[in-house]
């Protein structure tokens, strides 16, 4: 009692008494800034909080920390952050109840006002509702998050987090832990901004478009808080745009997107060797570099008069601006590039018409370097100052400029600076580009082998490890002497090592567009099955021109037929196809213009064949074969017959590591005794591989290939049809020779492998 | 050529006559088409036009058989096609039965030139009726009349055939492709396709040129997102907008980019095609 009476308030009468106590034990410091009407709703809160449940520990930081943060703003808030309180409390619970209120004073100090404040309560309320679950984290990070943001970004911020993980609890737990590039790269724009991942699918098809041919761009991090100051790069073929844009500091980040992209593009389009150091000064890199950009923009507004609006929005430099070097060198490539712009400062006028006079000569790039020298000339007897180190290319969507200079080597990597991390999941884009098979030069030379020194210690070492399920043994046809030699090859099943399942699913996400076509095209196959049966004894419509043909038969006296019904039914697709795959050696080859292994084009492929497989229901499996000698054919079965498609699957297609060479006869005979023991009435047996069979014991090519056709001869007797996929330009021969005349296709351009399997299989499948 | 080529023609008789086209239909050859095709049909060869929808097939066929003076039966080929909505059938009325003529025999009896749009949208057991009329026999049976006729010697046999992605289900058999010529309809380059949008929508050749150049761009996505990229006939929809004094961004959008996709990725990159040109 002695404590109330040191303190102006007076608790109301009907209090409950636990609850005056706990009023009492908080510190009279705090409750002495509230005003007698701040009092009453203070007191009243806390009985609400009660009344809901609350439990102790948040109805204590509740009395500590409001009368703070009331202090701050003022005691309107007590009533809306009841109503937030309540909301997490049902939602959230206790312990995020506590958090609420533990942070509500640094709210109330780092957002200012009423205003901000109703607004993060209202958000609090809203996260609670939609995602309870990372309120907990979200309270956890709130320092954190209001160092960086006001109020609007914060909002923006957790929307962007919710939304885009909306399904995903991992995700979001991750995101709102500040666990994820994408929460991070949001908090450095001040939550407002665009994330490349969000873009990137409408830049390629943008740049596509415009250009005719894939581009391959990748996010690029930097740790830098400096947003603003990111540029992007360009390597040989690859764009690196920065993983976040835009922003407050900046403009709105799709479209800054946009024209980087294009800037980049033109850049690898017409740029096409790239500039020597040599004993330049670092003025005259930069006029040149500037001139160079001015130089491709013009080349592509001359075939997309488009872009320069899209460029010329960012540039912002105007004759006010001043007459430092960067400044100058800003206004001259606005005026380069927008022809409205007014500027007659005497190099920038000088620049100008220079410019103007060569637009004959845009095609040449000396052009900018001979340019370069008269005005870089200029700044030097001016004797501005110039830091190449903090020089920042201007306006932003420019690059780096690094792209279009031949340093020496000990600076070459210069703007791949330590704190940069290239974003390594997203390696590897579309492999769609330029195929060297339309280039017989380069046929070839298009694969390398990726490390010639690994050869020694790959696989036999690899092969030891794996559980070996069961060995058979198969005879071998002998062409020379015209029989079989018996049991002269001994094949062993053995256990798949497996992957990591989500790099199929990544696959998967990577072809979303081909695979929502394959899908559409399933659709298609599925609702074609209803067949119209004319000429029916019985069935559900009358079969108009049979019932015809019948009056007519008996007008003129003839025997009617009496099947003038019809009806429809749905045939169901009665099949079983095991996939063979070749993992020999080969397949880890390199393909160069793809950036990929033919057995990763193979993977991908089969990721999504799979997926079509299992989304028409058809019975399927797929196995994979090696060989090392007659003796140690090695067969894995990644998929079997009636095991649903899922996880285990995927990590064994994930794991598929290329070995050894092609034996193909047993691994043929073993797959058709897994057909034969199918029940489906069509049973299919698709191999696929990238070479003519080979192994280590065998020098005449003709010997394997003649008892694969034996083998295949072997199966076709069982009823089981083989076709075959080669990726090997050059397979016609043998392959028609092994698998028949008709069951046989010869991908000529493997990177399109992924898109042609799943549809030839569709249409080899649909009757 | 054979002899009977030599007699007179015989008049049209009256339920043909509404077939012939008395107007000379707008036609842009891009090409040598009207030659091979004028002496493709000299020939009687039956012939197949190739090509993305809206690259100007039917348009073609319309000037050809207007050039040509005959008929043009159009036939829009579809799945529940029989043989019978083709060749004809019985029919029965008050006094007993009679034999009602499809559209493909009367072409056949009185020298039309029958054109069977999208044919591969026909089952392929529907599209055998017309081998025996496409190779050096020329007639048709009808198997149900127990007659064969032999074709006119004007009768042509054109079909028309998309071969897109849908193609991978749906596609001719072998033996039906060979007995045709086939000439390939492409998109015209980008002056000639700009002088079809001008005389087609009414719009101004600077317009024109634009929106040819948007549908260039967005071909580049064909197979990448896109099905089919913009047609010459989005054009005109789209150059009858503007003629119109519509906005030539709105005009894109309401004619070139939304019918063609739902995703808004490729919405949005069309959208900026757009804005690249306008």
């Amino acid at each position: 009692m002695e404590l109330i009476a040191a303190s102006k308030h007076q608790l109301p009468k009907d209090l409950d008494p636990s609850l005056i106590a706990l009023v009492e034990a908080a510190p009279s410091a705090a409750r002495g800034k509230l005003s007698d009407a701040g009092f009453a709703a203070y007191v009243l809160g806390l009985n609400q909080l009660r009344t809901h449940g609350a439990g102790w520990a948040p109805l204590v930081a509740y009395l500590r920390q409001v009368p703070l943060a009331v202090a701050i703003l003022d005691a309107d808030i007590i009533a809306p952050m009841i109503e937030a309180a309540t909301r997490v409390n049902e939602r959230a619970g206790s312990a995020a109840l506590d958090q609420f209120f533990a942070t509500s004073t640094l709210a109330a100090q780092k957002l200012g006002d009423n205003t901000s404040f109703l607004e993060y309560l209202r958000l609090v309320g809203e996260t609670s509702a939609v995602s309870p679950i990372v309120l907990p984290l979200f309270f956890d990070r709130l320092p954190t998050l209001l160092d960086g943001l006001a109020i609007a970004g914060l909002k923006r911020w957790v929307q962007v987090g919710l939304r885009t993980h909306s399904r995903d609890a991992e995700a979001q737990k991750k995101y709102f832990s500040l666990d994820s590039k994408d929460a991070i790269a949001m908090l450095k724009l001040g939550g407002d901004g665009t994330l490349f991942s969000h873009v990137k699918r409408r830049l390629q098809l943008y740049l596509r478009a415009l250009w005719g041919h894939e581009w391959i761009m990748h996010p690029k991090a930097k740790k830098d808080l400096a947003i603003h100051n990111h540029r992007p790069f360009i390597d040989e073929q690859t764009i690196y745009l920065p993983d976040a844009y835009g922003g407050k500091k900046i403009g709105p980040g799709a479209e800054l997107y946009r024209a980087a992209a294009a800037h980049a593009a033109a850049h690898l389009t017409f740029t096409r060797a790239r500039f020597k150091v040599g004993n330049y000064k670092p003025i005259k890199i930069a006029v040149v570099s500037m001139l160079e950009d001015a130089r491709v923009e013009a080349l592509a507004v001359r075939e997309f008069p488009g872009l320069r609006n899209i460029w010329k929005t960012w540039h912002s430099a105007t004759p006010e601006l001043g007459g430092t070097f960067v400044e100058l060198i800003s206004r001259l490539s606005r005026a380069l590039l927008d022809p409205d712009y007014e500027d007659d400062h005497p190099w920038v006028a000088r620049g100008r018409r220079m410019w103007a006079e060569s637009q004959a000569r845009l095609g040449d790039q000396n052009l900018s370097i001979e340019l370069a020298n008269p005005l870089a000339n200029d700044i030097g007897q001016t004797r501005l100052q110039f830091n190449y180190k903090s020089y920042v290319v201007q306006p932003p969507y420019r690059d780096d400029h690094s792209f279009m200079w031949h340093y020496d080597d000990d600076n070459a990597q210069q703007t791949l600076d330590e704190d940069d991390d290239i974003v390594l999941e997203e390696i590897r884009t579309n492999p769609e580009e330029a195929d060297p098979l339309d280039h017989p030069e380069l046929r070839d030379a298009q694969v390398e082998d990726p490390d010639p020194d690994k050869k020694e210690q790959d696989s036999p070492h690899a092969i030891a490890l794996e559980l070996v399920t069961r060995s058979v043994d198969y005879g071998e046809w002998d062409y020379t002497i015209g029989l079989e030699r018996p049991s002269w090859c001994t094949l062993f099943e053995k256990q798949p090592a497996l992957g990591d399942p989500t790099v199929i699913d990544a696959l998967l996400q990577r072809h979303e567009v081909l695979q929502q076509r394959v899908k559409a095209l399933i659709r298609a196959a599925q609702i074609q099955q209803a067949l119209r049966l004319r000429k029916q004894h019985e069935g559900d419509r009358m079969d108009l021109d049979a019932a015809i043909r019948a009056v007519i038969d008996i007008r003129s006296q003839h025997q009617p037929d009496p099947r003038i019904n019809m009806r429809t039914v749905h045939r169901g697709r009665d099949l079983s196809v095991l996939v063979l795959l070749d993992i020999s050696k080969s397949t880890g080859d390199v393909i160069r213009s793809e950036n990929t292994t033919v057995l990763n084009l193979a993977r991908e492929s089969l990721a999504l064949l799979a997926d079509a497989m299992s989304e028409l229901g058809d019975e399927f499996a797929i196995h994979g074969f090696t060989s090392n000698g007659r003796r140690d054919v090695s067969y894995f079965r990644f998929k079997d017959f009636g095991v649903p498609y899922g996880p285990q699957a995927k990590a064994a297609l994930a794991g598929i590591e290329p070995l050894l060479s092609t034996r193909m006869g047993p691994a043929i005979r073993h797959a058709g005794e897994f057909l034969r023991a199918q029940a489906s009435g069509r049973k299919l047996l698709l191999v696929i591989t990238d070479g003519e069979p080979s192994d280590i014991d065998i020098h005449d090519p003709r010997y394997l290939m003649m008892d694969a056709k034996k083998a295949c001869e072997g199966l076709m007797r069982h009823g089981i049809q083989p076709f075959c996929m080669s990726l090997d330009p050059r397979a016609d021969k043998y392959v028609s020779t092994i698998f028949g005349r008709r069951n046989y296709l010869v991908m000529d351009k493997i990177a399109r492998l992924p898109e042609k399997l799943p549809l030839i299989y569709l249409r080899m499948t649909q009757h | 050529m054979n002899s009977d080529m030599l007699k007179p023609v015989p008049p049209l008789n009256d339920f043909v006559k509404q077939y012939v086209i008395h107007q000379e239909p707008y036609y842009r050859a891009v090409g040598d088409e009207i030659e091979l095709f004028e002496a493709a049909y000299a020939a009687r060869m039956p012939m197949m036009l190739k090509g993305p929808t809206g690259c100007g097939k039917t348009r073609f066929m319309e000037y050809m058989a207007w050039k040509l003076a005959r008929p043009l039966i159009t036939l829009a080929c579809n799945e529940d096609m029989t043989s019978s909505d083709l060749v004809g059938r019985f029919l029965l009325d008050a006094s007993g039965t009679h034999w009602q003529d499809g559209p493909l025999t009367l072409a056949v009896r009185n020298g039309a030139i029958c054109y069977l749009d999208e044919v591969v949208e026909a089952r392929q057991d529907t599209t055998v009726v017309i081998h025996p009329l496409t190779d050096t026999r020329r007639m048709l049976p009808l198997d149900k009349k127990n007659e064969s006729v032999a074709a006119h010697r004007d009768f042509q046999l054109v079909i028309s055939y998309n071969p897109g992605y849908q193609s991978v289900l749906k596609d001719l058999k072998q033996s039906t492709k060979q007995r045709f010529g086939a000439l390939d309809f492409g998109y015209p380059n980008h002056d000639i396709e700009a002088e079809i949008v001008v005389h087609e929508s009414g719009v101004d050749a600077d317009h024109a040129s634009k929106l040819v150049s948007i549908a260039e761009r967005s071909r580049n996505l064909k197979g990448h997102g896109l099905d089919e990229g913009t047609s010459t006939r989005m054009l005109i929809y789209a150059g009858q907008l503007i003629a119109q004094n519509i906005d030539p961004v709105a005009a894109c959008r309401v004619a070139l980019v939304r019918p063609i996709t739902d995703d808004p990725d490729m919405r949005d990159a069309l959208d900026a095609i757009v804005r690249t040109y306008f």
